[in-house]
């Protein structure tokens, strides 16, 4: 299992269309993923719970990975929510 | 022509067009409790229905617009989500197809609600959208927006007067929508956000007023305010002119977003700072997209509603730490709980009052009965003030001692603050003028002010004596009368020698044709509706104060009628933008059918 914590840079955290971005690039992995945050906890693939966590910016996350491909999984969500999602605060319409 | 009602501006741009009025029943509510027994067959039709939907997505999808992509492929991972969960519902529980969707929906709505955050809530507009249209596909219901479409077969444009409206209705409705009204939503939402990629002119009108306006505009035109928010009855005989009219306003919206991030100075040098007025968190994640520079007003009833006592101290200071993180640590300027009689808050136990309006509110009800919540707030927001630049300002002052004693509590949570080895950063403290007795005081309030921010709606009711909701007396409640000029000349000068900010956080700060007199005056900050920005800081960076200051001075001394003010700050304004002739034709109109 590997294991990634971070903190939110986004402008809208795990929302909507953040979170739908990310869903779609974490299903591309056969690993369970979940996603924690304080003592909530959610399947990384599923959207719904994602948006229950309620992950804002400047909230604290922990990443917990688990499978076959559990290395690329975690370096493309490392990616995933420090550099392509804050990006996309600056193209923002 | 009539202004029918007074709403939010939601998305800018005026158009008009016939009004065609939906009210919608909730999908949802048409779904029972049922139960089966051959479990795979309902499988295979939540299978099915997501296909059905994704390839209508995929339909739509076809479009060059971001906006519209990301929600849309927002919305077939929010569908496949439900339906792997509703697969799990009919399994367990053996239920229906529709019910396993709908009580999979229900429970994540409960769910989103309890987050608490309101970003994340508003996404239940999507949920419910998604669930809506799965459940609709299953039970083969022609959706109301395909029979809406299909009704009319000349494909009129309209102004579409609705409860609500679901983003992937929008999408769908996109070259049908000359205008939209809807009784909920907000300028976060993802129908708002769809409106404005697609330059849809969009305002929220209050709830319950469609019921009543049925008779009054179904099938009439109307005319869609975006600018200012107002719903309008245009005269059938002006129609022509009018559709001439608002069709060349129509090119100017796309002009002001073009410079939207440039920066706010004048011809002839002056920045001048352009803020947000924010409710809730939400709004806030707009503030730099409109290319607003912070918040010159953030209202703190948000955090008061909907509960059962007020919140504490840390949950002041986590909502003001967020809010500063999400507008990269510019300017935030809190003001105050205002409450009072005519904006009550039930467990505050404010007694009812003959006249709320004059009664126990603002800094008042704070400092005679509720010093405690004065503190949690102060004390959150110098806690805050470590991750950002924070100002402070209380409303509702009428007097110099109001002022005094607020800077007494202040400055004493400073000294235990130092006590306890609490960090917190130099927070402004500031005082909002409404009442004309601070106004006209204002010599002596400065000395114990960093600035001074001017509710222009109340002030002009105050100076007035015109109640702004009743609608006998609206033509008198004029912001741009001399009496409410004057004081704010008194104000900018006292405020000017002494080095004290002048903001204006009133709904004229958002008012293209105030600006020439406001600038004139020297004013420094102006804080809006983030709607309203970008008109604004186009018109600003076309402004030569110099050149029309001294005029606007005299005018100021020599007005004959209350109009020659306003009628010079509109003539400076279109000889700036030439286009805005056409709007203040429309603007004049509205004017002249307030008179008696």
């Amino acid at each position: 299992m590997k294991i990634l914590r971070l903190k939110l840079i986004n402008k809208a955290g795990l929302h909507a269309r953040p979170a739908a971005i990310f869903v779609q690039e974490v299903r591309k992995f056969s690993s369970q993923i979940i996603i924690k945050k304080n003592d909530k906890s959610a399947d990384a693939k599923n959207v719904l719970q994602i948006l229950s966590l309620g992950a804002d910016i400047g909230d604290e996350i922990e990443i917990l990975v688990t499978g076959s491909d559990e290395d690329m999984a975690i370096q493309a969500i490392q990616k995933l929510l420090m550099e392509t999602i804050p990006n996309m605060d600056n193209e923002a319409k | 022509m009539k202004i029918l009602i007074h709403g939010i501006p939601i998305n800018s741009g005026i158009a008009i067009g016939t009004a065609k009025i939906w009210e919608r029943e909730n999908v949802l509510n048409l779904v029972q409790e049922c139960k089966v027994n051959d479990i795979n067959n309902e499988i295979i039709i939540i299978k099915h229905s997501l296909d059905l939907l994704k390839n209508k997505i995929n339909i739509f999808k076809n479009i060059n617009n971001k906006e519209i992509i990301d929600i849309l492929n927002a919305h077939i991972v929010i569908a496949e989500s439900i339906v792997d969960e509703a697969i799990n519902e009919v399994t367990n529980n053996r239920e229906c197809a529709v019910a396993a969707i709908r009580s999979v929906t229900m429970k994540h709505i409960d769910e989103l609600q309890k987050s608490g955050n309101e970003l994340i809530t508003m996404r239940i507009d999507d949920l419910i959208d998604v669930s809506s249209q799965l459940i609709s596909l299953i039970l083969n219901r022609q959706l109301l927006y395909d029979l809406y479409v299909a009704e009319d077969a000349n494909k009129e444009k309209v102004i579409l007067v609705t409860n609500y409206i679901m983003p992937s209705e929008v999408i769908i409705l996109k070259d049908r929508l000359k205008g939209l009204v809807t009784e909920h939503g907000g300028i976060t939402s993802h129908s708002a956000i769809l409106a404005r990629s697609l330059n849809i002119p969009y305002i929220v009108i209050p709830e319950n007023t469609i019921k009543s306006l049925i008779k009054t505009i179904s099938n009439r035109a109307l005319i869609v305010d975006g600018y200012r928010g107002f719903l309008v009855i245009p005269e059938e005989s002006d129609m022509t002119s009018l559709t001439k009219i608002i069709d060349s306003i129509d090119a100017l919206n796309a002009q002001f977003l073009n410079e939207k991030m440039e920066p706010t100075v004048t011809l002839d040098g002056k920045h001048i700072k352009i803020l947000a007025n924010i409710g809730n968190i939400e709004d806030a994640r707009l503030v730099s997209n409109y290319g607003g520079e912070g918040i010159g007003l953030l209202r703190l009833e948000f955090m008061y509603m909907n509960r059962n006592y007020p919140p504490s101290e840390e949950e002041l200071f986590n909502a003001l730490k967020r809010i500063s993180e999400i507008i990269n640590g510019n300017e935030i300027i809190v003001r105050a709980l205002d409450a009072g009689g005519d904006k009550p808050i039930p467990y505050l136990n404010i007694t009812k009052e003959v006249n709320p309006f004059l009664g126990l509110r603002g800094i008042r009800l704070l400092l005679k009965e509720h010093q405690e919540i004065l503190i949690d707030e102060i004390r959150a927001v110098l806690r805050a003030s470590v991750f950002g630049k924070f100002g402070f300002m209380i409303p509702m002052v009428s007097s110099v001692n109001e002022i005094l004693e607020a800077r007494k509590i202040m400055s004493e949570i400073s000294e235990d603050f130092d006590k306890h080895n609490i960090k917190y950063n130099k927070v402004l403290f500031g005082i909002m003028i409404e009442v004309p007795s601070i106004a006209l005081v204002i010599d002596k309030a400065v000395n114990y002010v960093d600035f001074v921010s001017l509710g222009t709606n109340d002030l002009t009711q105050y100076v007035m004596a015109a109640d702004r909701s009743n609608e006998k007396v609206q033509y008198l409640y004029n912001e741009l009368h001399p009496s409410i000029l004057r004081l704010i000349q008194n104000i900018t000068n006292v405020s000017n020698e002494h080095k004290v900010r002048v903001d204006i956080c009133g709904e004229i700060a958002g008012n293209e044709i105030a600006l020439p007199i406001l600038l004139s005056l020297g004013v420094d900050a102006l804080s809006m509706n983030p709607v309203s920005i970008p008109k604004i800081k186009y018109i600003i960076r076309r402004i030569n104060i110099n050149y029309i200051k001294d005029h606007t001075i005299k005018l100021f001394k020599d007005f004959n009628t209350e109009d020659d003010i306003r009628d010079f700050s509109t003539e400076t304004l279109i000889k700036i933008v030439p286009q805005f002739k056409d709007l203040t034709i429309i603007y004049e109109n509205y004017k002249n059918s307030l008179r008696p």
